[in-house]
């Protein structure tokens, strides 16, 4: 996060002329709130239902301080986002900008402050999800949709204001600061008061700041044991008929029971499946404008063969950060023993949880690259390389999943988000995978001049199958005693 | 149906299980009994394939649980000490993810649901999710779903914790008619007069080892209970 704030302020530094460099700090303080907004999504899975509610509950343990507790683990994440983000920024900036000592001291002062009007809103969003969902049958899809439709609509206003030239930037970062000055004045305080030193607005960053910190701990101390009781609930039904119902084929069984399991997470659902639903986002985006990206098609396919080689390895990119089996196992938890004492082998175990990655990412990705192709009038020959192509990277990524999970498994925990989002073999996974997408793309790009497209595409394939097999072996062997020692 | 020969047990360098041996026959209860720690739940982890372990033979039916795990499992029902089950789906679909990995035919598992969760009392609440349980119903659940599909040998670790007196009732007229129908059940409890009420054999382990075994009736012949052969191993 340190090397990515500190490169884009490099980037902006690059394209904005001096006097314009206090746009810099204003866009950072944006993305920062906007990312705490959107972690709203998750509030519902920090804040309310984890397993040791009951417990604490009957300690004596005064319930200010639970909640106190709950409350900081939660603003510690947000702040994770503030820090890794902001410093960089702010010394990169003043630096640049050959800002004061004043600017400093309001700026680094201001800091903690400034994000709290954001996760006071964050906050009540994560609740106004929960409420709405409550404990209904489909509590899930409904925060889901909910949780999608937030995000979407940040990306949305996002891409739209998404620049193509210097020009365009400049007049966008200026709409933005207006946009900013009217709607969350927070941030427009926290930035003026330190650029230009306006203690006034120092001060009104703090105050404002802080009063929206109290609102969310009282909004959060009346909600608390009361959403904590209805996560404890489940639903049920005003009365059950007993029909005779179909049993299912074994294998079948054990992929559904998979399936319904990454669906019963939105939070998993979201940190595993981000690429591909940008990838057929744009896909969508590009067929129903397809009319305006006609000039730019033949343009770009003059590039020859090689840039479908780079597309696919963009799309190979977005399918390396769908990695569902890096947690699926830790997920089984306490109820790790019912795989363990079933008839069903290991490998059974094993092929049910790859199997929902790998189908996970070929439905959109081959219907990404129907679209795709039929736009860009992409050969049939391509199309067949793309699909064995994506064979190969979800094989990889489900296997490379399985792997991690095996090695760095975390059945103990008292929340699944802790698991989706805190577990070394989700942050592995996550790395790994971006590491060696991101290798991918680079090696190709620096060494394709000595190969044909296909030649290329053939060793990125071969790469796969090889690191694939060898993961079979070793999930067939090893992987099956890891997973007996569990 | 079940053989323990000479099962030892470590976790890291402290051995908790030294070296036991246990046979259950066909129509047999057997009662394992012992203090917290003892080793009864490893041993019987161990039984039903969720323990690897360092040495020793555990046959069932036959076979060897560590060369044909599947196999073994196929004729097991295992009820752990506590019932964590999948909490996102309801009390049906969890016994029907049981049937189908026992691939039970449809009409015998429709026809067994009916008779176990009206037994159980909790036929009204199978469409409800299982999140919405409390342990009780939770543990009545998991012994419908062990009982179902008429296993050979059932294995019980403290199957009556949590459970109302019917249904204790109920679980132990149905432990006694799996038996005389043929099938085996080794169950641990520390409730001794049950112990003593309904097993045909007993085993009490302490510190790992096996220090009491034997029929039932050769154990309380000196007209001693269970409990005061208990506290005297103490």
């Amino acid at each position: 996060m340190l090397y990515f704030s500190s490169l884009y302020v490099n980037m902006f530094i690059e394209i904005l002329p001096i006097e314009k460099y206090f746009y810099i700090p204003y866009v950072f303080s944006f993305v920062i709130f906007i990312l705490i907004i959107l972690f709203s999504t998750s509030v519902k899975g920090y804040l309310f239902g984890f397993e040791d509610f009951d417990l604490l509950m009957s300690l004596p343990i005064k319930k200010e301080l639970i909640m106190t507790v709950k409350f900081s683990g939660f603003l510690i994440l947000q702040y994770i986002y503030v820090i890794f983000l902001m410093i960089p920024m702010i010394i990169i900036y003043g630096i640049n900008a050959n800002m004061d000592i004043i600017f400093y001291l309001f700026a680094f002062v201001g800091l903690p402050f400034m994000p709290l009007l954001a996760i006071l809103i964050s906050l009540l969003i994560g609740i106004t999800i929960k409420v709405l969902s409550g404990k209904s049958k489909y509590e899930n899809l409904i925060s889901g949709i909910l949780s999608f439709g937030l995000s979407s609509f940040i990306f949305f206003l996002s891409f739209n204001m998404n620049p193509d030239n210097n020009v365009q930037i400049i007049k966008s970062f200026s709409k933005l600061i207006s946009f900013i000055k009217i709607f969350i004045p927070t941030i427009y305080f926290y930035v003026n008061g330190a650029i230009n030193g306006n203690i006034i607005h120092f001060v009104l960053n703090i105050v404002i700041n802080l009063f929206s910190l109290l609102l969310a701990i009282k909004i959060f101390s009346n909600m608390f044991i009361k959403l904590n009781n209805v996560s404890q609930e489940g639903y049920k039904v005003k009365k059950f008929k007993f029909n005779n119902t179909n049993i299912n084929k074994k294998g079948f069984t054990l992929f559904k029971k998979e399936f319904l399991r990454f669906l019963s997470n939105f939070q998993y659902i979201l940190n595993t499946s981000f690429g591909l639903i940008i990838m057929v986002g744009a896909s969508i985006y590009l067929l129903i404008n397809k009319n305006n990206f006609i000039v730019y098609i033949d343009e770009i396919m003059n590039f020859g063969e090689k840039i479908i080689v780079y597309g696919l390895l963009i799309m190979g990119q977005l399918l390396h950060s769908t990695c569902t089996t890096c947690v699926s196992i830790s997920l089984e938890g306490k109820q790790l023993w019912i795989l363990k004492s079933l008839p069903i082998s290991v490998k059974e175990i094993f092929l049910s949880k790859a199997l929902v990655n790998i189908l996970l990412i070929l439905f959109p990705s081959i219907f990404s690259l129907i679209i795709i192709s039929f736009v860009l009038r992409i050969s049939i020959v391509w199309v067949m390389i793309a699909i064995l192509y994506f064979i190969c990277v979800s094989l990889f990524v489900s296997m490379i999943g399985l792997v991690l999970n095996l090695l760095f498994p975390k059945l103990d925990f008292d929340r699944e988000i802790v698991v989706i989002k805190q577990s070394m073999s989700s942050f592995l996974g996550i790395m790994i995978n971006l590491i060696i997408g991101i290798g991918i793309v680079f090696l190709t790009i620096k060494f394709s001049y000595l190969t044909s497209a296909y030649t290329t595409m053939l060793i990125i394939i071969m790469f796969y199958i090889i690191s694939s097999l060898i993961m079979y072996v070793w999930l067939n062997t090893k992987g099956v005693k890891k997973f007996n020692n569990l | 149906m079940l053989k323990v020969i000479n099962f030892h047990k470590s976790y890291g360098k402290k051995e908790v299980v030294k070296g036991i041996n246990l046979e259950v026959k066909p129509g047999e209860i057997f009662g394992f009994v012992g203090h917290n720690g003892a080793g009864k739940t490893t041993t019987i982890k161990s039984i039903v394939g969720i323990l690897p372990f360092e040495e020793g033979t555990i046959l069932i039916d036959g076979k060897d649980i560590v060369k044909n795990p599947v196999e073994c499992k196929k004729v097991i029902s295992y009820i752990p000490d506590n019932p964590d089950i999948y909490e996102h789906m309801t009390g049906l679909n969890y016994l029907k993810f049981i049937a189908s990995i026992f691939e039970m035919d449809k009409d015998y598992f429709n026809k067994k649901v009916d008779e176990l969760s009206k037994e159980f009392e909790i036929y009204s609440n199978l469409g409800d999710q299982i999140k919405s349980y409390s342990h009780g119903m939770k543990q009545k659940l998991v012994i419908i779903s062990a009982l179902m599909h008429d296993p050979k040998l059932l294995i019980f670790d403290e199957p009556f914790v949590g459970l109302d007196p019917k249904a204790s009732f109920t679980l132990k007229k149905l432990m006694k008619e799996l038996c005389s129908n043929g099938s085996s059940i080794f169950f641990s409890s520390h409730v001794l007069e049950v112990v003593e009420k309904l097993c045909d054999y007993v085993a009490i382990i302490k510190d790992g080892i096996i220090v009491v075994q034997g029929e039932t009736e050769d154990i309380l012949k000196d007209n001693k209970s269970l409990e005061d052969i208990f506290l005297e191993l103490e």
